[in-house]
């Protein structure tokens, strides 16, 4: 079971996957003895209320709040000397590689650099514990340490320089190669994550790994290229190994003359576009609902088809069920009609002799099927209601009433749900063309402005951290859906099958990297899924280690309906490359 | 126990049947407070199971149930038929004990989720192109006020007709329906406009 309690803005005590309770548990708690002796002595003046006094509302469990991202601290810090080795140097040795313990071995396997000799660089930088600092990074991040921020393993206040290890991870390359998970458990729904940045800081002393002490926490501006609020905060917890909800950043745009020059003209003609297609999205599921009902309408009319009256058949074993409206409402309306047997060469007329306890009568398409109960004694009974003399005239005056009324009402609630439909369909195309137009202009609109990508490096995502390690503002997404392939590997060059040891797809126009499965045949043979509407690549990595690369056009020739499919990959040499450098080859 | 009996023969109909009723055990209680007892076997554990679902543990939960029976024992006079089944009063006076209970304890109000009920949240919520997490949903509950919990909580959790939800929230079934799509379409608002 999970509790989660007065995070962010909640106010109550959520419990997820609770342990059940059983009926025999709950009849244990159940006692009317005790009930009569409680009820005995509050009557007689000795009152029973199992409620305590109030408390003041501020000492109450959710006003204390929890965790706050505050962005808008102003903290005077020295700026602090930058000792960055400011280098794209996929070799960077680890500060306290000659100090690693069991655990984080077991830390690197979980994160695990999939390509030996590759990975994103860590920069280091160096400041004064005792002052605190406010650390540069490259990209224009800024992380600002409160003085006395650091303790060791003992838990002792450390003094004196720390050095800080940090770096970034924007795209889907640096999420690659890293090796960072990035599969998200939200209690039993997984999902993956679309990264608009992420984020790996440690620190050290004499080589020893340090963390923050509580209450003082790092306050992070760091660059995105994303500023879509969607995004939330995570952290990975590399020892559960899973990714932990921390609440949300907040978004700074920078200064309002370079978000002038995005919105041009102090205005955004894409964000009017969204909204216009938001609206038009709104129209359609508002209309939805109207057509579901309209659709319910005529489902429950057909329901209430009169059934045209029989005529009883001398002869035959038949019965009437005369009971209490009050009593048995649910047969009560039945109360004018004879039941006669389907089976009348088998009908046993001794259930008339029993006084039974209980009836139960289900609709069997025209017929009825009977239950009679009486402690161990049931019986059943096919029946067709029929009526006799005057009761069936009137039933059939009645019918012919009710058909009348019935086929107008149907023809009425079906004469709705059409309108109803053709008007949902006439949305659906206004969404579908407003949608078209939006994408078209917002790609229109990044290729114009890619040029003044200074304005998105002054973007930042700002945000607390009380821990050191990997922070990430993610939004789950959905793998990918729709062609399911057995993709066969094979070298573009050489036509020979391609061994390896990881294989993941990524969507061009999505920050998020789908890591697919093998078959039990072979490291050759991969399992893909993948959305034909989107632009797909797959980036592998050779069990010789090289890297592997299926570009867009290789799904091309994935046309039929077959269930495997062979895919040619580039081969692309990575030795004594920067990540930099493999970026600029594989196209990221 | 209901207990009726069927007569007829061929062509020949006549019959009658007589059963105690809900009703019948409310005025027997009513005129003799030991014969409550029937009414405490038949609802016990359904009204254990509607405070359960709204306290952290099962010993709060027998504290409040057995809180709800004495209640309902001390009023059992005032109590009048209106057409709905008995155990909405119940339900009605369990609503209120769990409220009073948590003001007069300081403690948060609780609710009770499974993964799976999120997930069937979700769908309800979802529209197309968009996921929403588990923490986007239990973030949405959790700010809903105390008016307007009960009715997601009864509708998508505990699966409860708009017919009963109106008869415990003391409002007509039409009423429920709508406050029920109201709270929803609202939810659905702000969670997709984070």
């Amino acid at each position: 079971m999970k509790t989660i309690l007065n995070q962010g803005t909640m106010k109550r005590n959520i419990q997820i996957d609770r342990t059940s309770i059983s009926s025999e548990e709950i009849l244990k708690g159940k006692d009317f003895d005790a009930l009569m002796e409680q009820y005995k002595g509050q009557s007689s003046g000795g009152g029973n209320t199992p409620n305590t006094p109030s408390k003041p509302f501020y000492k109450s469990g959710w006003f204390s709040g929890g965790i706050a991202i505050a962005v808008a601290a102003v903290i005077t810090v020295a700026v602090i000397s930058s000792k960055s080795t400011n280098n794209d140097n996929q070799n960077n040795v680890p500060v306290v590689s000659n100090t690693t313990t069991d655990e984080e071995q077991i830390e690197k396997a979980f994160v695990s650099p999939p390509l030996p000799g590759v990975d994103v660089p860590k920069d280091r930088y160096v400041v004064n514990a005792d002052k605190g600092g406010k650390v540069k990074h490259k990209t224009g991040t800024e992380i600002t340490i409160p003085a006395l921020a650091f303790k060791d393993e003992d838990g002792n206040i450390v003094k004196g320089d720390v050095e800080i290890e940090y770096r970034e991870f924007h795209d889907q390359a640096d999420i690659f190669f890293s090796g960072i998970p990035m599969e998200y458990d939200s209690a039993g729904k997984k999902s993956m994550f679309e990264s608009a940045g992420m984020m790996e800081i440690n620190a050290y002393q004499d080589g020893k790994k340090l963390s923050i002490v509580p209450d003082k926490n790092f306050i992070v501006c760091m660059h995105t290229n994303n500023p879509d609020p969607k995004f939330n905060l995570y952290y990975l917890d590399e020892e559960a190994k899973k990714w932990d909800y921390e609440g949300k950043d907040s978004i700074d745009l920078g200064p309002q003359d370079e978000v002038a020059i995005v919105a041009e003209d102090g205005y955004n003609p894409i964000q009017e576009l969204k909204d216009e297609c938001n609206t038009k999205q709104d129209l359609v599921q508002e209309q939805e609902k109207v057509v579901k009902k309209a659709v319910a309408e005529v489902k429950k009319v057909e329901s209430t088809k009169p059934v045209k009256p029989r005529k009883a058949e001398k002869d035959k074993h038949s019965f009437d069920i005369d009971v209490n409206k009050e009593e048995f409402p649910e047969i009560a309306v039945y109360k004018e009609m004879l039941f006669e047997a389907v089976d009348q060469q088998n009908f046993d007329t001794k259930i008339y002799d029993v006084a039974w306890n209980d009836i139960e009568l289900q609709k069997n398409g025209d017929n009825f099927n009977i239950k009679l109960t009486k402690e161990e004694q049931v019986a059943e009974v096919i029946v067709i209601p029929v009526f006799e003399g005057k009761s069936y005239e009137q039933a059939m005056n009645m019918f012919n009433k009710s058909f009348n009324t019935y086929s107008e009402k149907l023809a009425n609630r079906r004469q709705t749900e059409k309108t109803e439909k053709e008007e949902l369909q006439a949305r659906k195309d206004a969404y579908v063309a407003a949608k078209q137009k939006w994408e078209e202009e917002a790609k229109l609109y990044r290729e114009r402005f890619a040029s003044q990508a200074i304005a998105q490096q002054k973007m930042k995502r700002i945000f607390e951290i009380r821990k050191t390690g990997t922070w990430n503002c993610d939004s789950p997404v959905p793998r990918p859906m729709g062609r399911r392939i057995l993709a066969n590997c094979v070298d573009k060059a050489t036509k020979k099958p391609l061994y390896a040891t990881t294989m993941s797809l990524v969507q061009k126009d999505l920050n998020a990297v789908f890591p697919m499965g093998t078959n039990n045949e072979g490291q050759h043979q991969f399992n893909v899924v993948y959305d034909r509407s989107r632009a797909n690549v797959l980036w592998g990595v050779a069990s010789d280690n090289e890297v592997m690369v299926a570009h867009e056009d290789a799904f091309d020739e994935i046309t039929g309906r077959d269930s495997t499919y062979t895919i040619p990959f580039i081969k692309v040499d990575v030795k004594g490359k920067s990540l930099a450098e493999i970026k600029k080859i594989i196209g990221c | 126990m209901r207990s009726m009996s069927l007569t007829g023969q061929t062509n020949i109909r006549e019959g009658s049947v007589r059963k105690e009723t809900e009703a019948d055990l409310v005025r027997e209680a009513q005129s003799n407070i030991k014969a409550f007892g029937k009414l405490y076997d038949k609802y016990y554990e359904s009204i254990f199971r509607y405070v359960f679902q709204r306290t952290a543990t099962k010993e709060e939960a027998f504290d409040i149930t057995s809180q709800v029976f004495l209640k309902a024992m001390t009023n059992l006079n005032k109590y009048e038929d209106r057409g709905f089944p008995f155990s909405s009063w119940l339900y009605r006076i369990a609503k209120s004990e769990v409220y009073q209970y948590f003001r007069n304890q300081d403690k948060s109000p609780v609710l009770n989720v499974e993964t799976d009920q999120l997930h069937q949240l979700s769908q309800e919520i979802e529209e197309e192109n968009t996921v929403l997490n588990n923490e986007q949903l239990i973030e949405a509950l959790a700010s809903l006020s105390d008016d307007e919990l009960p009715y997601v909580e009864m509708k998508y959790l505990e699966k409860r007709s708009f017919r009963e939800i109106g008869e415990i929230m003391g409002v007509t079934e039409n009423n429920a329906k709508v406050k029920t799509h109201r709270i929803i379409g609202r939810m659905r608002k702000n969670m997709l406009k984070k």
